[in-house]
């Protein structure tokens, strides 16, 4: 390879530093917003280090938003999404990826519908439903619309096709049963695929706005988007308190950003290869 | 232990035609037969018929007397190795082979015992605890060997075992599978497309073309008496040369048979050389004599483009009747073409 | 020699299990009992919705008497002559067409450069792709604070000797500070695809390329984004889809306003349904939505198809 010039290199420096800063620095001011003073984050000329660290702001954003209550909703939804989507989309995916049967292809198109229909038609009649059963601000009612997940039976499927189909065929020789080729051969063949999944679904129940705002009326099963969004509107007299805001952001999305650091290739891998928003 | 086939229908779901319809087969106790055939004919769906794997359409299949057409895999006290191997990638080797042993009634300390004696018998003592991607293609060959072994099944089916290993490894494990069929004294049904896998290693011989047995006996049977016209052209290297008679019959030779020159009784034809390929030993001759073309294999070199004359003693020759089947009766007559069974 | 021999002439019988695993083990063979929790389900929150929408688009449904009347097109015909409608209908095809327009550009442009094995390539591919990953709860807030009147936006216009502008609080540019947001979020996802897009493209073209002596340009014009077309198509679907789809960030950041100047269709469903409980209007405009993301699908189908015969 050629020596690449002089001036070649430092505009591709140019342009990554751009890059860097552009989406850096949201994030750097974020954090560095979260432990300023009220004043200190509403002055003209900006902050770019605050005198004294704030810490206490990360309490009062605490009490403020009432993380205890919502971080508890948001945990208790995204874990149990995880595990009832699992549940009822590993069998799924398996039978789609290694069985024959008349109906596959219509019952396929209609667990993959998801992908094609937004929610924002779906929305309102679920809304619809869910007000007439009375299950608005439940539990139930964001768990059982979160164990459908058309794309993860997709991504599923696909990992259970790669799996060779001789191993599966061996192990039925052994004696082994259904459920234990299932639990014993095939489960830890794809253990990280499923992960991924885990991983995935985890972190779109974790940042879940729409339907959380959807099908709440009160704060009963509300979660942390949300809680966090409620303290941009608090004010002192006139004034927004941003430090409190940032420092409930930064909460926010702590654990998203820490799961990213440790599995930035499988997430990002799992993004590419589902080809879904 | 002999394994029946009776009547055997098999259709895969969603074709039109059938693989085989009628197949009879009978496997005797203790022989190592051999399924071979050309690609398609339906070898790997015979075996997966007998391990269980693939329903039949109609008939029934018994092992020791005992229908067990119905029963599921696992219950057929069969053992089957694949092509690929087919090892649990996420089990240590000794977990490969304990695993099928887990779903029988034998105590731990017998399942210790067996592990132990198959992985010393399949020279494996030495990577017990090593997973399946830390082993050479061999090894993991010995790996599925043991594990079939290791639950003294009645049968063990292989499915072209060796085609996935370079040309020197699989004469080793050709010689290893001949001895462990000698000291396991069971039976084996072993599919191949290969001719000198299945001449070095079978007892018996089952030659399968288009879903139908073509010819069942011994190798020096098959290679000596070859039932019919197919049979003759695909068994050998190259196959038989057969000639086709005015009168609808055949007559044919073995390329190893035939020699330069013309004699009174016999065969003869003339033609030109077209291709020689030097094969170390002899030569393979190709020469087109008109009608097409006829192999010889002999040590006599020739050019190309050399006018030559092709003769093949009587006793050398192979008589086969319009419908393709072996004839006894020596027919005389004019040669119309050379005749190749697509195989 | 055979004496120690444990494996021979031993019979092994399976081992016997009990009723309630046999069952499962019955129940585990049959695929319908497999699939049918996901069918289920995908009914109920898939597809019995959108044909409710699409049956409740045609009627008029009184709430405080419970009838529900057919109209025919009567809903459409509101919404199409209704001026916040209108509004939304023509906000998203801005907001689309921008953010599609620019953001897929500059999506090839920085998928393209930041496409080497190199540290810092790799740094900053991983950092741009972060939005794709956190809520866009924290990615509101932290713009809106970025983007107040004392926020460092204007700090940063003021610095350049421009005069402080509204941004998302001024109906002149709310809008666009909504696709700002937007272009900033959803770059890292398409750079992410471009990449893998460029990584499918085998190496050896470049080197046959080089040996024909192709400029760099002409390399990328005619080789590069020939080859990374189906890829460039996957990501305009795609984003028109979610442009057309978008709704957390306005909701968030303007909740439509100020004066109707960032709804946009999906925000317009939300008010119009759980706000103003025009439920028949509403799913007009679910409709109305539905047809548009299912043509652009169904162009994407039909272009992977092609794809795969291209090969
Ligand atoms: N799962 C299947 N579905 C439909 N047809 C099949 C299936 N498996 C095999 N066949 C057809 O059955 C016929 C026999 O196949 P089989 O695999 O038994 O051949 P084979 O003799 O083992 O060939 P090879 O030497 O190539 O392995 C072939 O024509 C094949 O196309
Ligand atoms: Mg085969």
């Amino acid at each position: 390879m050629k020596k690449r010039h002089l001036i070649v290199r430092i505009v591709e420096c140019i342009l990554l530093c751009t890059l860097f800063i552009i989406y850096v620095f949201p994030f750097y001011w974020m954090l560095i917003s979260s432990l300023k003073t009220t004043f200190e984050a509403i002055s003209v000329t900006p902050v770019w280090w605050p005198n004294k660290l704030m810490w206490h702001n990360y309490v009062d954003a605490w009490n403020q938003a009432n993380f205890l209550k919502y971080g508890m909703n948001s945990i208790i939804i995204s874990f149990g999404a995880v595990i009832l989507c699992l549940a009822s989309s590993v069998p799924c995916a398996y039978a789609f990826a290694r069985m024959e049967f008349r109906l596959k292809k219509p019952l396929f198109a209609i667990v993959l519908s998801d992908m094609l229909i937004p929610i924002q038609c779906t929305f309102l009649p679920i809304f619809i439903m869910y007000s007439k059963l009375g299950w608005l601000n439940t539990y139930r009612a964001l768990l059982i619309l979160f164990i459908y997940s058309g794309f993860t039976i997709f991504f599923l499927r696909n990992a259970f096709m790669q799996v060779n189909n001789e191993v599966l065929e061996a192990a039925r020789l052994d004696g082994a049963s259904e459920l234990s080729v299932m639990f014993r051969v095939i489960f830890p063949m794809v253990k990280p695929v499923i992960i991924t999944m885990a991983l995935l679904i985890f972190l779109m129940r974790w940042n879940d706005y729409f339907w959380n705002l959807a099908l709440t009326t009160n704060d009963a099963v509300r979660t942390l988007p949300q809680a966090v969004n409620a303290i941009t509107k608090v004010k002192d007299g006139f004034v927004t308190r941003w430090e409190l805001a940032m420092a409930g952001s930064t909460m926010l999305m702590a654990p998203m950003l820490i799961l990213y650091i440790f599995a930035n290739k499988k997430i990002k891998n799992a993004f590419v290869y589902s080809g879904i928003k | 232990m002999a394994i029946i086939m009776k009547d055997i229908k098999k259709q895969y779901p969603g074709t039109h035609q059938p693989v085989m319809e009628h197949f009879n087969l009978t496997i005797q106790e203790g022989s190592f037969t051999v399924l071979l055939g050309p690609s398609g004919c339906g070898k790997t769906t015979v075996l997966r018929m007998i391990a269980g794997l693939e329903d039949v359409t109609a008939g029934s299949i018994y092992i020791d007397d005992k229908n067990i057409t119905n029963l599921d895999p696992g219950e057929r006290n069969i053992a089957m190795v694949f092509q690929n191997y087919a090892i649990y990638p996420h089990m240590t080797v000794r977990g490969n082979i304990e695993f099928g042993l887990k779903n029988y009634k034998i105590s731990k300390s017998e399942i210790a015992e067996r592990v132990n004696y198959v992985l010393s018998m399949c020279d494996l003592s030495e990577y017990a605890d090593r997973k399946p991607n830390q082993l050479s293609g061999g090894q993991r060959q010995r790996v599925a060997l043991a594990r079939a072994i290791s639950k003294s099944p009645k049968a063990f089916l292989m499915d072209e075992p060796l085609s996935n290993l370079d040309a020197k490894l699989r004469n080793q494990m050709r010689s290893e599978m001949i001895q462990l069929y000698n000291q396991l004294g069971c039976t084996f049904v072993y599919v191949t497309h290969d001719q000198t896998e299945a001449m070095t290693m079978g007892t018996d011989i089952v030659v399968m073309y288009n879903g139908k047995i073509q010819q069942h006996g011994s190798p020096e049977d098959i290679y000596n008496n070859p039932a019919n016209l197919f049979v003759a052209q695909f068994i050998g290297n190259p196959g038989m040369n057969t000639l086709q008679f005015s009168n609808g019959g055949f007559v044919g030779f073995r390329p190893r048979d035939a020699r330069f020159g013309e004699s009174e009784s016999g065969l003869n034809i003339k033609g030109n050389v077209l291709t020689c390929e030097f094969l170390g030993y002899d030569y393979n001759i190709t020469v087109n004599t008109g009608m097409g073309n006829v192999v010889i294999r002999t040590k006599d070199r020739k050019a190309v483009g050399d006018q030559v004359s092709i003769h093949a003693d009587q006793k050398d020759l192979f008589y086969f009747d319009k419908n393709q089947n072996r004839s006894t009766e020596i027919q005389t007559g004019e040669v119309v073409k050379v005749f190749h069974v697509d195989a | 020699m055979l004496t120690h021999n444990p494996i021979a002439f031993q019979k092994l019988e399976l081992r016997q299990r009990n009723k309630g695993y046999r069952l499962l083990n019955r129940l585990q063979k049959n695929p319908y009992v497999l699939v049918s929790p996901s069918v289920f389900f995908a009914l109920c929150f898939s597809v019995y919705p959108m044909l409710f929408c699409i049956y409740v688009s045609f009627h008029n449904w009184d709430l405080t008497r419970n009838t529900m009347e057919f109209v025919g097109l009567e809903n459409y015909r509101f919404i199409f002559t209704n001026e916040s409608f209108l509004k939304a209908l023509s906000n998203t095809l801005i907001f689309a067409l921008t953010t599609v327009l620019i953001g897929v550009i500059l999506k090839v442009l920085v998928g393209v450069f930041l496409n080497r094995n190199k540290f810092c390539h790799n740094l900053v591919q991983t950092i741009i792709f972060t939005p794709h990953i956190i809520s866009s709860v924290a990615i509101a807030v932290v713009f809106m604070y970025l983007m107040s009147t004392n926020g460092v936006f204007n700090y940063v216009l003021n610095f350049f000797g421009i005069d402080s502008i509204g941004w998302y609080q001024d109906p002149k540019t709310a809008l666009m500070s909504i696709i700002v947001v937007a272009i900033w979020q959803g770059l890292g996802y398409g750079v992410l695809i471009v990449i893998s897009g460029l990584k499918s493209i085998p190496d050896y073209i470049y080197e046959a390329a080089q040996l024909d002596k192709s400029s760099k340009t002409k390399t990328f014009f005619k080789i590069t984004v020939p080859l990374l077309s189906p890829t460039i198509f996957f990501l305009l679907v795609t984003s028109t889809v979610t442009a057309f789809t978008s709704f957390d960030v306005v909701k968030l950041m303007t909740n439509g306003g100020p004066m109707n100047s960032t709804s946009v269709l999906a925000f317009y469903i939300y008010q119009e349904g759980i706000s103003f409980l025009h439920y028949g209007r509403a799913m007009a405009a679910s409709v109305v939505l539905l047809v548009i993301t299912s043509v652009l699908s169904l162009l994407n189908f039909a272009m992977v198809g092609k794809k795969v015969h291209y090969q």
